[in-house]
């Protein structure tokens, strides 16, 4: 750790652990009720199991993020973060909205929870992924603000880098995007359309930024290649990421009521989403290739390279498979879906903030890396990770095809409702559940790496060689 | 040493005046429906040799990796094909 | 007298330009493909779409963008021997090549504001949708290829030349013949292919 400030990183971190864990525990609970539907039924039904995994997971991300920006940009602008006191309030504020907000979806009916947070008087909530109440957003805008003003006002003070900047791009544009859950037409068709504003321009467009800035300084540091080459790579990734992301936001508008150009704009423009993936896989393992310095930090030399091959796998390659409008028209909705939503955001988000706190970690502590016998239970557990959520994927692909092929492609009178469709992919969805168990094993896995690395810290190689 | 510099550009604007010819032979090609078929292949016909030129000479690549030649000349086959199919296919 | 030789013949295996550079050209490159393939299977299924829509563009419009963006293409080549052999004549002629792409941006903005002041737009029909999507996708190709052909002749005025300055030169360079490249099919098809 270079700058005093940088440890604020640390509760950002943790805390997003924590919520990665709650994640997995709910997304068990899920996999469980697709078998056995009134599992835990009236505490925690299905619906609201869901709102919480998808909640936990953005929350957790976003904490990731701000994290890894408290981390990063010191670094990158070469001075002390403007104020560790606000990021550590924000911290505060943002951790326990983020509690009450959690166990408000647990604890009351989701009616009663709107009812008494004033949904009435700014309807905001019941839509996919801002289910939060207006009270929770209004607090979201107002620790982004907070945040945007300390990391902004170092940028500002400090040098500025083409990671530093890509990343303040991004990160404004999130807190951008974000306003537009405030606005909630009546109109069901322009409801769906500038929902996607925040849901599809955040993963497939600012966030891709944010990606892509976490990658390049992780590579800078682990394998000293020249800035100016990896600037390049960066580039050229995030004008293709933004090329192909913006316009590609048109493969959600296929048949929802918007005009048929979509059609055309949403097919062609999200066919080349996935090249900025493929790019960046090119520009991982070349950087790695070119290195200068065998940097200790195996383990998160290992999340970085593997997070984009899972990103291009799920982002790129299952975003693809039913991104085409013919082919949309029957997958829409489908487990399809939640195969790409599975593997994409494990591939490019999750993995890219466990490889900066893998990178981070060790060096908030005092030291370069973790010792060898902890990053081999860190890579050991990379390994279970990635194949479990393979397999999830894989699995809920089958259960997608079972479901089109049943359900969607057959004509009217032949082909079986959902519920019985549901029934024929029981098997598909035990062995989903075990797949997600052993996800569960890697999580422990992870975990252990941080005990063993607390108990082996002495073989752990110190910051001070780090010149 | 100068020579090939000079043959270098002169090779280019003879390339380029072409092309420019090229394209305004299109322009005073009779509209007519007499016409049609040969006004296709020859703006076809037109495209591939610009675009040949365009990635031999202008982008250079006669020498670059063949890989990287194959795929933009492949690109232009796939693309001038397309097109000249569909129009084929409807007169 | 070695250097010289290869700025006269490149060696085989010689890539101008930046292969970071030319990941993203190809990828340009591929969504054009697909908007150009995209509109030739509408085209075999709506031939009479295309029929009307093609009557109502301007020919001389689209030839004389076509020369306008061959000659860019001429001139940035040019400047890239330019810069290869120290001329300052480079400079010049990136200004040339940014003054082709301006043409060419005003053409394209009189054919559009004409097209929508007759009625035709996005919605119109299919060709229509294509005419516009493909297009306007390729205008703003142009407007980025003058803004970075702009840029880096000032750099290469401010600064003069360094080791960089061929790489660069040629990237820029491979930017615009993309551009051109992508124009070269989408003009005959267009305004030519009438069938």
């Amino acid at each position: 750790m270079k700058y005093q400030s940088q440890a604020v990183a640390k509760p950002y971190f943790a805390f997003a652990i924590l919520l990665f864990i709650g994640q997995i525990v709910f997304g068990l609970i899920l996999g469980t009720q697709y078998i056995i539907g009134d599992f835990l039924f009236p505490e925690i039904p299905f619906n609201v199991a869901r709102m919480v995994h998808t909640n936990l997971l953005i929350v957790w991300l976003l904490c990731g993020f701000m994290g890894a920006t408290y981390y990063l940009v010191p670094e990158e602008t070469q001075c002390e973060l403007f104020s560790p006191k606000l990021a550590w309030i924000l911290f505060w504020a943002y951790a326990i909205a983020g509690t009450l907000t959690i166990i408000g979806y647990l604890s009351v009916p989701y009616a009663t929870l709107a009812e008494i947070t004033g949904n009435d008087i700014l309807p905001t909530m019941g839509r996919e992924f801002l289910e939060q109440p207006t009270i929770t957003k209004v607090g979201i805008v107002i620790v982004a603000l907070g945040f945007l003003f300390n990391v902004g006002m170092t940028i500002l003070r400090g040098r500025k880098t083409v990671i530093n900047m890509v990343l303040i791009t991004g990160l404004l544009g999130l807190a951008v995007f974000f306003l537009f859950s405030f606005y909630n037409p009546s109109s069901l068709t322009l409801d769906k359309y500038f929902w996607w504003w925040v849901v599809h321009l955040w993963v497939e467009g600012v966030w891709e930024l944010i990606l892509g800035s976490i990658l390049a300084f992780i590579l800078i540091k682990t394998t000293g290649v020249d800035r100016e080459v990896v600037e390049k790579w960066l580039y050229l990734i995030i004008g293709m990421a933004l090329i192909s992301g913006i316009l590609g936001t048109g493969h959600h508008y296929f048949y929802i009521g918007t005009p048929d150009y979509w059609l055309w704009i949403g097919s062609v423009f999200s066919a080349i989403e996935p090249l900025p993936f493929f790019m960046m896989m090119v520009f991982a393992f070349s950087m790695i290739k070119q290195r200068r310095r065998e940097h200790p930090n195996k383990a998160a030399m290992t999340w970085a390279s593997a997070c984009t091959i899972m990103a291009f796998l799920g982002a790129g390659v299952w975003g693809f498979i039913h991104t085409l409008a013919p082919v949309n028209y029957y997958t829409h909705g489908s487990q399809i879906t939640a195969a790409h939503g599975h593997l994409a955001f494990f591939g490019a988000y999750v993995m890219i903030v466990l490889a900066i706190i893998s990178f981070a970690w060790p060096q908030l502590n005092g030291r370069q890396s973790n010792s060898p016998a902890a990053q081999k239970v860190e890579i050991a557990s990379i390994w279970v990770m990635c194949l479990s959520m393979l397999a999830i994927t894989l699995l809920l692909t089958a259960a997608g095809v079972i479901q089109v092929m049943q359900q969607r492609v057959p004509a009217d009178g032949i082909a079986i409702g959902f519920m019985a469709t549901q029934d024929l992919i029981v098997p598909v969805y035990w062995a989903r559940l075990v797949a997600g168990m052993a996800f569960t094993v890697g999580v422990f896995m992870y975990l252990a790496s941080f005990l063993v690395a607390g108990r082996t810290r002495d073989q752990a190689p110190a910051l001070a060689a780090n010149a | 040493m100068k020579s090939g510099v000079t043959t270098a550009t002169t090779a280019l604007r003879w390339r380029w005046l072409i092309m420019c010819m090229l394209t305004l032979t299109l322009a005073l090609f009779p509209h007519e429906a007499l016409f049609a078929l040969p006004l296709i292949v020859f703006s076809a016909a037109a495209a591939l040799l610009k675009g040949i030129w365009i990635i031999n000479d202008f982008m250079e690549l006669k020498h670059a990796p063949p890989m990287l030649r194959r795929m933009l000349m492949l690109w232009l086959l796939l693309t001038t094909s397309a097109v000249t199919t569909a129009a084929l296919w409807q007169s | 007298m070695n250097m010289q030789q290869q700025i006269q013949q490149p060696e085989t295996g010689y890539l101008p330009g930046d292969m970071a550079l030319w990941y993203f050209l190809c990828a340009e490159l591929g969504v054009f493909a697909l908007l150009i393939a995209g509109s030739a299977l509408v085209r075999i299924s709506h031939p009479d779409l295309f029929q009307s829509g093609m009557a109502v563009l301007h020919p001389l419009a689209g030839v004389i963008n076509t020369l306008a963006l061959i000659s860019g293409s001429y001139c940035v080549a040019r400047a890239v021997i330019c810069v290869r052999h120290q001329s300052p004549l480079a400079y010049r002629f990136f200004i040339a090549t940014a003054l082709t792409g301006m043409i060419y941006i005003s053409v394209k903005l009189w054919e559009y504001q004409s097209l929508l002041s007759d009625g035709y737009s996005l919605h119109y029909d299919a060709f229509f949708t294509f005419y516009f999507l493909a297009t306007f996708f390729h205008f703003m190709h142009v407007v980025a290829g003058v803004v970075i052909v702009l840029i880096y002749a000032r750099a290469l005025k401010k600064n003069g030349r360094n080791e960089n300055s061929i790489s660069h030169s040629e990237s820029v360079a491979a930017y615009w013949h993309m551009v051109d490249l992508v124009w070269i099919v989408l003009f005959p098809a267009l305004y030519f292919m009438r069938g």
